[in-house]
């Protein structure tokens, strides 16, 4: 089974646990709340709800107990993808987006409601089920602004699961990176990446071209210079991690070719988002 | 020197060097688009950072560029392997003026004929193996020293033979001579003074190579016949300096010294010298001290010529007393009294006397006679008319008196004066009854007469004169038709049958010798006696005019020089080709 939104929906996402917005009852939460589905005993407390104190208990053993149950969760699930030039530089990161992007609807489907939104220039909501089938006119990838620099605000939700995929490779402080979690249930940054980004294979006098500003510097690049390079590139996302998780976000990288086809993304999958808390299995 | 018609042009090939050593340093940058260009701004080597010296790769750019520098050199090097295929031609104008031979005194000093033939050994140069010259010597007449289109060693050899000596002359004539020769190709004029902008031809190039000299030198000098027994020398000395000069003059005649004095030459000012010597002197000389221009420190004044003209009077009387020609040979220079019937060279009487002797013919004035106040009309450009004025004179005309030939002077229609020839011998009519007329109270009778003298006298056997000033033709007549040479320093011709001479641009030299059959006939000199040459303050150098221009258009039609760029530029496109593809990869 090859089709990444297939394998997204053996998994589910694991939702925010206070869910804000969408259609409720829908799914349970983590946290105890109002449903009729029992959840546990503990001691009463005051300002517990009297109508949950469990009398019959009461009776028996003279204690207080105040039965709890689950809490309906209603939430929404929000994909935001780096419409940018970047996210193009080769065929598979280009294709590794897409295969993320339906893998992660898969994985909010049936129990989120599922929104996309596509962080171009100016940024725009997609049709997930667009997204499903990797096609790639649902996806246009133009934009030639940084994601931080985008007016994404009135597209995102409040307390939604928020998966933002991008390779976060541009300029900006990693706070204004981790801003893109504000106001999310969670948030799962996916730093998506080729291989020849994570590992460049650079070497002698090269004019280097910025893909999307057009800058261009001329320099000697041998294999110090690649060093210093992916030295920098972990700095960068381990500062956007470290930002991220004050905001209660998470970052993972997934690489092109390995982690976003086929069998790879599964196993990617378990590797990476399982242990995080962020997949279950269905 | 002879396989590039610009020399210079080989300092392209510095080029070569720089282009090997460009490729040593040169890092080929090639175009990698990247998405995080700010991760890499600390990380790689900036290439501003210095060049490093890199292996030279065997790079087919390189090869190119290198073909590139070496055929660009050879370009603008003018480089003909086979020569030009049309040989260069350049037209060398030298001024032949007296004052190109101008030279400090002492060893080193500047020499303005030593110059010349340097820029002229160069234009020839410039020429290359194939080219052609042309020398062209200025002169009242342009004369063609090597050419037309001469190989570069004729021209040389002419040019070691070129002395400068002529008097003042225009250039003009020179110039315009050399333009018919040049048909396109360069014209070059060496002279030692800049010209004035209003007379720099554009169309040549102008090399003034003088300087600015001190110098005296003689402006003037004859050799007059003051009696019986005596001649007298007059000469002109003149310095030509800021400040004073001093020279000593001598006189010498044959071998030995005749006199010797200083002379103070105040700027600007004439200082004339006289000296009576014995009619029988031969050749006499002055001689002043040497300085910059030797031409004007010599004058050679030999023996005038003897031509007596010999004049009979068949007037009635008592017309010769009222005209005063019994005095004839008093006033009348040279002139001899013949008696009546006696041969003669000018006869005045009543009738044309018999050929070859000239006639002046009167009325006798025994008819009706008519009076003149004027105006009279007069040819004053006929030599027996020069200096006449006839102002107040009252003429008195015999009506009848017949006046066949060209009129000279007329009153009205009425012929006063007529030329004829008749058998073969000028006859005057002069119709004026000298009894009721006053012409002969007027300068103007003596005038006429003196000018009447030399009229007759031209016509007689012998030299003009003996000392001539440069540019004085030098004119002899012969008794008879006879086979004639002359010779001197530089000059040799010959003459067969010849009765009449007249020799021009003879350049100063002391002695001339005119020979017949029978041996030497005339002896004469030639002088510098030239103001304008002899002073040298006004000489310069400098250069002006452009001729590289149209030399260059010539070069630039050069088949090779069109095949050598085509390859350049097929080169360089080859190599701008091969650097973008590879941009491009």
């Amino acid at each position: 089974m090859s089709d990444p939104y297939l394998l997204g929906c053996a998994w589910h996402l694991v939702p925010p646990e206070r869910p804000a917005g969408g259609p409720a009852g829908q799914r349970l939460g983590r946290r105890a709340g109002a449903s009729l589905e029992f959840h546990e005993y503990r001691d009463y407390q005051p300002g517990d709800d009297l109508r949950h104190v469990d009398w019959r208990a009461l009776a028996r053993t003279g204690q207080m107990h105040t039965r709890l149950y689950r809490e309906e969760i209603a939430a929404t699930a929000e994909i935001v993808l780096d419409a940018s030039i970047s996210m193009r530089w080769t065929e598979r990161k280009e294709a590794g987006l897409r295969a993320l992007a339906a893998f992660f609807v898969g994985a909010a489907a049936g129990e989120n409601a599922v929104r996309a939104v596509a962080a171009a220039d100016p940024p725009h909501p997609l049709p997930s089920e667009a997204l499903r089938a990797c096609a790639p006119a649902a996806l246009a990838l133009e934009a030639a602004r940084a994601l931080p620099d985008l007016p994404l605000g009135p597209l995102l939700r409040s307390g939604a699961l928020r998966v933002v995929i991008s390779d976060f490779l541009f300029p900006h402080p990693p706070p204004a990176t981790a801003r893109l979690a504000l106001g999310a249930g969670r948030a799962l940054f996916v730093q998506l990446l080729d291989e020849a980004e994570a590992e460049p294979a650079l070497r002698g006098a090269l004019r280097l071209r910025d893909v999307e500003g057009g800058a261009e510097r001329e320099m000697m690049i041998d294999s110090a210079a690649a060093e210093r390079y992916r030295a920098r590139l972990a700095r960068l996302s381990e500062a956007l991690a470290a930002e991220l998780q004050r905001h209660g976000g998470t970052l993972v990288r997934a690489l092109a070719g390995r982690d976003a086809t086929g069998a790879g993304l599964a196993a990617w999958a378990r590797r990476e988002l399982v242990p995080a808390g962020w997949l279950e299995e269905r | 020197m002879s396989w590039f018609g610009a020399p210079l042009g080989l300092f392209a090939l510095l080029a070569l060097p720089a282009v090997i050593a460009l490729h040593f340093f040169r890092r080929r940058h090639r175009d990698q688009p990247v998405t995080g260009l700010f991760l890499w701004l600390d990380a790689g080597l900036d290439a501003a950072a210095g060049p490093r010296r890199q292996p030279l790769r065997r790079d087919p750019v390189l090869w190119l560029e290198c073909a590139a520098a070496l055929l660009a050199a050879l370009f603008l090097a003018d480089f003909r392997p086979l020569g030009p295929a049309t040989a260069q031609h350049v037209v060398v104008v030298l001024d032949d003026s007296a004052s190109m031979s101008a030279a400090e005194p002492g060893a080193g000093g500047h020499d303005t004929r030593a110059r010349a033939i340097e820029e002229a050994e160069a234009r020839i140069a410039e020429t290359g193996r194939r080219g052609r010259v042309t020398l062209v010597r200025s002169g009242r007449r342009p004369l063609l020293l090597a050419g037309p289109a001469a190989l570069a060693a004729e021209a040389r050899a002419a040019l070691a033979a070129w002395h400068p000596a002529a008097p003042d002359h225009d250039l003009g004539p020179a110039l315009a001579f050399a333009r018919e020769l040049a048909v396109g190709g360069r014209i070059t004029l060496l002279t030692d003074a800049p010209l004035p902008a209003a007379a720099r031809p554009a169309d040549v190039e102008v090399v003034a190579i003088g300087r600015a000299l001190e110098n005296a030198g003689f402006a003037g000098a004859e050799r007059v016949p003051v009696s019986a027994e005596e001649d007298e020398i007059r000469a002109t000395a003149r310095g030509y300096a800021a400040a004073g000069l001093t020279r000593a003059l001598t006189f010498r005649a044959a071998g030995q010294e005749l006199r010797t004095q200083t002379l103070s030459l105040a700027p600007g000012v004439p200082v004339r010298i006289a000296l009576r010597i014995p009619r029988a002197t031969p050749a006499v000389t002055l001689e002043l001290a040497a300085d910059a221009l030797r031409a004007d420190d010599r004058a050679d004044l030999p023996p005038p010529p003897r031509r007596p003209v010999r004049l009979r009077v068949d007037l009635e009387e008592p017309a010769g007393a009222i005209l005063g020609l019994g005095r004839a040979a008093e006033i009348l220079p040279e002139v001899q009294i013949a008696g009546p019937g006696a041969p003669a060279d000018w006869v005045i009487g009543h009738a044309p006397a018999p050929a070859p002797a000239w006639s002046l013919v009167l009325p006798r004035g025994a008819g009706a006679l008519e009076s003149f106040l004027g105006p009279f009309v007069a040819e004053r450009r006929w030599r027996l008319l020069e200096g006449v004025t006839l102002d107040g004179v009252l003429w008195t005309r015999a009506t009848d008196f017949a006046m066949p030939g060209l009129a000279r002077v007329a009153v009205g229609d009425l012929p006063l004066l007529a030329e004829a020839v008749e058998s073969g011998a000028t006859v005057l009519r002069l119709n004026l009854v000298a009894a009721r007329s006053t012409l002969h109270q007027s300068p103007d009778w003596p005038i006429f007469l003196l000018n009447l003298t030399e009229a007759v006298r031209s016509g007689l056997p012998g030299p003009r004169a003996t000392a001539l000033a440069a540019g004085e033709a030098f004119v002899y007549r012969a008794p008879e038709p006879a086979d004639l040479r002359l010779a001197g320093p530089g000059v040799e011709r010959a003459w067969t049958a010849a009765d009449y001479l007249e020799v021009d641009d003879l350049a100063p030299a002391p002695e001339y010798v005119l020979s017949g059959p029978e041996g030497a006939r005339v002896r004469f000199a030639v002088n510098l006696l030239d103001a304008a040459e002899s002073d040298l303050t006004t000489r310069g150098s400098g250069e002006s005019g452009a001729t590289a221009a149209a030399f260059g258009s010539a070069r630039a039609d050069s088949p090779f020089r069109l095949a050598l760029l085509a390859a350049l530029l097929a080169i360089l496109g080859a190599n701008w080709w091969l650097l973008n593809r590879r941009g491009a990869a």
